[in-house]
This record gives C-alpha cells, structure tokens and sequence, in this order.
C-alpha cells in the first residue's frame, strides 16, 4: 500500500506529536480513562464516529466536549428525547416575512463535533436522520443538498441501565460508527483525584475544562487524518484484518458477525493507532488492540450468551487468541 | 449349578434369539450390571483423561482396547443370578481381582481382537479350565456358532452409532456459554472431554448387553449340546408324576426308571443318579410304558395321494443320478482342495502368526516411543521440559520452527544472505531462528495468534534481561522491515548479529 509519509518524515513527527498532545490535553480532565481517550482520539484521526457507552456520571459528555476543546473545533450538543424531531437535527426552512422567501435554518449537526447525548432516548425516524450526516457527511433540507463542515464527529452515548422507554439503535445504524467504546468505572486512586479536583474552591459539581487548552484546529486535524491515511499497511496486515473480521461470521456464540465495513473500519483505526505510537507502518497489535472497540457493537450474541450475560467482549477475545497472527 | 432355579425359560434357541434373550437379560439387570461395569471403568476413564493430553485418540484407544477389564465381574454376576443366587455389590467388589486377573494379559492382547469375545470369556471364565482341555472345549462350544461373530459386529456399530449420538446431543444441549467459561467449566467441556465422555458412556450402555448376549449364546450352546431342557423337563415330570405316587405307583416307577435310563445318556457327567435297572427288567418296562393308552395309541389317517406320483419318481430318476455323480465328483474336488490346503495351510499360518506377533510387538515398541518423551502427562519432567509447552510447535505463523528446518550455522547463513544483498531474508531468517530456539530450547509457549510485541512480552517476562533486549532490537527491526518496508542497514544487522551471536549462540 501507498506511503506517502516516507521521505516526509518531520512533517509526519509533526501530526503525531499534535495528536499525541490532543490525548494529552483530554486526559487532563477525563482522569483514569486511558483507554477511553485513546480510543476517541484514535476515532477522530480515523475519521470515525464513535458511540460511547457507560452508566450516568462517569464524563461521557465531559470527554466530548474536552475533545471538541482540545481540538479547537465547534462542538454542538443534542439531548435525545422522544419527543425530539429529525428537523431539529438537520435544520429546516422557514418563511422570512422580511424578505418574504424562504430560508434554511441550519440545525445543530452544522458543527466539528455533535454529541448526541442518549442516542437511544429517540425515535427511530430521529436517530435516521443522523445516518446520512454521519455516512456522507452531507444533509438534504427541503430537498437541498449541504456538505458539512470536515472533520466532522458524531459522538453518541448511551446508558446501558434504565432501558425502559429507549429505542434500541438499529444494526445499520450501530454499523456507522466506527468504535463503540465503553466507560467503566475509574480506579479507586483516580476516582480520588476527580472528586478533589471537582470540588476544590467550586460551588457546583462540573468538572472545569478550563485546563484543557486548544492544540489543534480543524485544518490541523484534517492534516492528521490525511498524515494516518497514508501510512504504509502491509498485504498481511490486510489479510489479518480480514481473516479476523471473517472469523466473527463462523464462531460459535456469534449469531451474525460484522460485514466489510468492519474490515475497512479495522483497518482505519489501526492506522490511526499506528499514527498515535509514532510510527508511519500499521503492525498486527494495531489491529489488535482496536478491534474490540471496531467490533463489539457489529456482533449479534446468540441468545444462550445474552442470557448467562455475556458479552461481544468475552467473544472477541476468544477470538483474537484464535486467529492466526501474521508473519511477513 | 442347579438347574431347577434357572430364571429363563429353556429351550433350543437358535443364536438371533439367545442373542434377543442376552439383550432381554441385559435390561431386567441392567442397573447392577452398569454399576458393577463402572466399578473398573472410572478408573479407566480417568487414565484415558490423562492419556488423552498426549492426544484425545489415545485415550479414545485406551478406553476401547480395555473394555474387556469390565466385563468379567458383569459376567460372573449374571451366571450366578440366572441361577438364583444374586451376589451383593459388595461380594463382588470383593472378589473383584479373582474375577478380573486371571487371563487378564490375554484379554488385553490377542484375546482382545476375537471376534467371538463375548462366547469365549464363559468358557475361560467359568468352566475353570485350562491348557488342552481348555481348548477341546472351546473347539465343541464353538462348532456350528456364529452368533458371537455378528453380536460383536453388532456392538460395534451399535457404540459407533451411539457415540456420535451422544456427541451430536451433546453440542446440541451444551449452553454456549460453557464454551467460554472459565477454568473448570471449558475443561469439562473442552471437545476431547466430550469425545472421551461420549466414548465412556456408549460403551458403559452397550457392556452390559453385550456380556449378558454372549452369555446367553453359551447357555443356548450347552442346552443344545447337554439337552438342559429335556433334563428339566424330566425333573418337573418326575416331580409331578411324584405326586400321582399313591394312585399309580407301577407307572411313576417306570417314569423314575426311564428317566434313570435316559439320564446317562443326556448327561453324562452327572455322577449321583438312581441305579441303573437290568436290561432284561428295563425293557419289559419300557415295553410296558410303550404299550400304555399314551404311547400304544393308532390312528387311521385318510389322505389324497397323487396316482402319477411314482411314475414322476421314474422320470426324475436321472436326474437324482445326475445329481448325485455331480456331488461326488465335488466331494473328491472337495477333498483334494482340502488336502492341498492342510499342506499350505500350516505354514501359511505360522506366518501369519509370526506376523501378527512381529505386528504387536512394534506397537508396543512404538506406544512407548510415543509416549517416552511426552512423559509429562505422568508428572514425570525433566529438564527443559519443566519450564516448557507440553509439545513445541513444529509449525507457527505458517512457519517451520523445527531446529531441523533451519541452517546448522544460523548466523553464518545470515550472514551469506546480507553478503548477497538480501538483508530482508537475513533478518527474516535470523527472527525464524530466534522463535524456534525460544521454543523448543528455551522452552517458551507461544500461540499462533501471538503477534511480533506478544512474543517481546513473552520473553520479557519469562527470560533474563540479555535476551529480552537482543530480541527487543531484533523485534524492533524486524517490525519495521517486514510492516514499515524499511530496508535494514547493513551496519544495524552486522550490530544485531553480534549481539545476538553474544546472547543465543553462547547459551543454547
């Protein structure tokens, strides 16, 4: 594969220091995530949507809205309720007495980064509008075609408790995102950390993001995307990609495993994970170390697993020990 | 032996229905007879679960190869009660070891394959006998039956049936969950396990049948041969007739003294019987009996008779000769081919029994080859082989690992491929070189899905800080020439060659 960064090589020690600062700056305030960060920023030099996962309180729309500072990029939110209108998602037109015509309003997905916050809270005709932003990066009002603004991120949460009232995502629409990331609880020693840093000389409870300092600008983080498209990725790093992603159609437990998008997304996201460890080729534990997060939400259990409460991850990892590994 | 307490009912059977009789036995006792089969097998089983490490078909071959261990308690246990006399568990745990040893190395060896197994074990088992006698016995019972053979055949397809059954219920019924478990529950039901379970379990149903059918074949065979059936049916008459005593007496005599006349005849090893009567006195009461209302009866029998008959006699007369010259003519082909056969015969069969000895023989000699250095199974390690994976590799990453596949002089060889300009096979050569001397010399367990950092990992943690560092530099070069496409320096390999000749050559 091409490799447009060899012979360039300061230019590429540029993109991965000033993603490795974007990281950086998140983990400021998202403390005892590390994982979490590293994998939303690997989204972001992918250029993939993520869906973030995780009980109330543990700073899903903190970490969003870190990342859109961090990244010096609008950043708009939407709270998802039931009630809620793909129109005021996308924008609509209205009548302008004034001028007598019609004019778009833009709606809050004309920004960097949108978070939908509880994805899940709205109806299913809602949650579709937000498929053709996500996917072409384009939405039609009235007809009318407008190319959003690049990079563009959607960030979804969703809460795994308190399912009653909630509209499950579909799988055409679960496929769209590139990583499904979990937020788990923090360790003891850091949860320690955010409660002093929350509370000292503060009156409310909202974690300041006063620390995290923009390091990037949309430019900036398009250059990255483009520095991570071009690393060199082997034949057999191809081929591993597919042969795991091709595993999860035959292995027992899984009821429909993940289809070519999961490949492609794979793969992207291991470059984006190559390019965050400095390094201009993708090597298998790239592969490795994105693929629960690529693959987790593109998997359909089988119904005795989902009972006895297991999950994708449980699979996955089976799975990765099972997979041959490459050797050129 | 007392026949008068015998449970079934006896009379001529031919071997089909001996065998449904044995089958019939098998299910009234089945409980005992499985509880008794498990007794010897369990342990049995447990052996084919450590064998099995070493490979599950040796312990599928363990537990089929020593199925005859089990049967001899099932069959003592059943000629006992189809005579009356049910021992307890407990008495037959007891004489378990009288029951199973004796003749125990030729139930194992070239007993083992007899297709008539299930016949011969009540002869060597019960009858006591041995050496010449043994086999003049054996030759008797076993003329004319065939039934053995095909309950053998029978059995054998039956457990072969019932295995996959099992196993196939099994992957149905098994939660998936179990499939991810941890510890206990995937070793359970890890598929050696299952295949070995099921192996266990078909065999442990079709034991009890299969010992009480050929059971049942030898008592067909000696009602057949001793006439059990019209020696009990005497007795029954003579305890009946024993009653009519004081309304007849002349004729309940002559029923004792016939069946004191007919019994030396049906039974000749029976010592203690009624004193045999003069011949003169005899046949007067023979006669006597004879001309009694029972057997002096004549009957006038009216039938239609074909007038044409006799002449249709005359006319198929030639061909009855015809026939019978044929015949003889096959009798003498008949007998020359005999008498050439006893001539090759015996030394065809010598042959073969030097063969099948040889045949043996190398299987042993192979059994403990294989299992000499795999001895780790026992818990007998040694050496390297503590530390190390059960089996190294031969094959890993579609690579050949084996010290064999790779040059004597690794490094030189490395070395000749950078001195001809190809320093990506050298380093590809010199990481091969450093995985296969990792496993099998250092003893280190890598998986197939290990990726290049897995392996570092690997090695950080299991070996000293001189090899980690070599293989983290080699690693770290290799990443990049094999995924980064980077060409190695020749002064960078020439270090890592040095380092690494400092490190794995001196210590293997």
């Amino acid at each position: 594969m091409r490799n447009s960064n060899q012979g360039d090589g300061a230019s590429f020690g540029r993109q991965t220091e000033a993603a490795q600062r974007l990281e950086a700056e998140v983990a400021k305030v998202v403390m005892g995530q590390e994982r979490v960060v590293r994998e939303i920023v690997v989204a972001l030099v992918a250029g993939g949507h993520a869906l973030v996962e995780g009980v109330p309180g543990l700073g899903k729309t903190l970490l969003v809205r870190a990342m859109a500072r961090a990244a010096g990029s609008r950043f708009h939110r939407i709270q998802f309720t039931p009630d809620l209108m793909p129109a005021d998602i996308t924008g609509h037109t209205m009548f302008e007495q004034e001028n007598r015509r019609f004019v778009v309003r833009r709606g809050p997905v004309f920004c960097n980064f949108l978070l939908a916050d509880e994805i899940n809270r709205a109806p299913a005709k809602t949650q579709a509008a937000l498929l053709e932003a996500m996917q072409e990066q384009q939405v039609t009002i009235e007809g009318k075609t407008f190319p959003l603004e690049r990079p563009f991120l959607v960030m979804a949460t969703q809460n795994p408790v308190e399912q009653e009232g909630t509209y499950p995502l579909p799988q055409a629409q679960t496929d769209r995102f590139m990583f499904k990331i979990f937020i788990s609880y923090p360790e003891e020693e850091q949860e320690l950390q955010i409660t002093r840093q929350v509370t000292r000389d503060a009156v409310g409870d909202s974690l300041d993001l006063e620390p995290v300092r923009p390091v990037l600008t949309p430019p900036g983080i398009l250059a990255i995307q483009e520095s991570a498209a071009g690393l060199t990725v082997d034949e057999q790093i191809v081929a591993y990609v597919v042969r795991i992603v091709r595993a999860t159609r035959d292995w027992s437990g899984i009821e429909m495993g993940a289809g070519p998008r999961g490949s492609i997304n794979l793969l992207r996201a291991a470059r984006a994970m190559a390019l965050l460890e400095g390094r201009d080729y993708v090597i298998p534990d790239d592969v490795k170390q994105v693929a629960p997060a690529v693959l987790r939400h593109r998997l359909v259990l089988s119904a005795d697993l989902h009972i006895e409460g297991f999950t994708p991850d449980h699979v996955l990892a089976e799975l990765l020990a099972a997979v041959d590994a490459p050797r050129v | 032996m007392n026949l008068d307490a015998i449970t079934v009912r006896l009379r001529p059977r031919t071997d089909w229905e001996a065998m449904d009789l044995g089958f019939a036995l098998g299910r009234r006792y089945f409980r005992k007879l499985w509880l008794l089969w498990l007794f010897t097998g369990l342990p049995l089983l447990l052996l084919a679960l450590l064998l099995s490490r070493a490979g599950a078909a040796w312990g599928v071959l363990l537990l089929w190869w020593c199925t005859p261990l089990c049967e001899p308690p099932l069959l003592f246990w059943l000629s006992r009660s189809l005579f009356g006399d049910q021992p307890t568990l407990s008495g037959m745990l007891r004489r378990w070891p009288r029951t199973v040893l004796p003749g125990l190395a030729a139930n194992l060896t070239w007993r083992r394959l007899h297709p008539e197994r299930s016949f011969l074990m009540p002869i060597l088992l019960l009858e006591g006998l041995s050496g010449q006698r043994r086999k003049e016995r054996v030759r008797v019972l076993a003329r004319g039956q065939g039934g053995a053979f095909w309950l053998t055949v029978l059995c054998f397809f039956l457990q072969v049936i019932l295995t996959v059954a099992i196993l196939i219920v099994a992957s149905r019924l098994v939660p998936e969950e179990f499939r991810y478990g941890i510890g206990a529950e995937s070793l359970l039901w890890s598929e050696d396990t299952r295949l070995l379970a099921a192996v266990f379990l078909s065999a442990s149903l079709l034991g009890p049948l299969y010992v009480a059918s050929g059971f049942m074949l030898y008592i067909s065979r000696r009602v057949e041969l001793e006439a059990w059936d019209v020696e009990l049916g005497f007795r029954r008459m003579a305890s009946r007739l024993g009653e009519a005593r004081s309304r007849n007496v002349s004729r309940l005599g002559g029923v004792v003294l016939l069946l004191a006349l007919a019994w030396p005849v049906l039974s000749p090893a029976r010592a203690a019987q009624p004193p045999v009567p003069d011949p003169g006195r005899a046949r007067e009461i023979v006669a006597e009996v004879v001309a009694a209302p029972e057997f002096g009866h004549s009957e006038t029998v009216y039938v239609w008779k074909r007038i044409r008959q006799q002449k249709q006699e005359e006319e198929i007369g030639w061909l009855r000769r015809m026939l019978r010259i044929f015949g003889r003519a096959l009798g003498s082909l008949h007998t020359l081919a005999s008498d050439l056969l006893r001539q090759w015969i015996r030394p065809m069969a010598i042959l073969c029994r030097v063969f099948l000895w040889g045949a043996a023989g190398a299987l042993v000699a192979w059994l403990v080859y294989r299992l000499g250095p795999g001895r780790g199974w026992l818990g007998v390690r040694t050496g390297r082989q503590a530390a190390g994976p059960e089996r190294a590799p031969e094959v890993l990453f579609g690579m050949r690992m084996t010290p064999e596949s790779l040059p004597d002089d690794l490094l030189a060889a490395c070395r000749d491929l950078l001195d001809r300009g190809r320093p990506r096979q050298a380093l590809a050569l010199l990481y091969r070189g450093t995985l296969s001397r990792l496993i099998h010399d250092r003893g280190l367990a890598i998986a197939a899905s290990a990726t290049e950092v897995e392996c570092l990992h690997l090695v950080r943690q299991r070996r000293g800080p001189d090899e980690a560092a070599c293989f983290g530099r080699l690693t770290s070069i290799w990443l990049r020439t094999a995924y980064g496409h980077v060409r190695p320096s020749r002064q960078g390999l020439e270090e890592l060659f040095t380092i690494w000749s400092r490190t794995f050559s001196e210590q293997s």
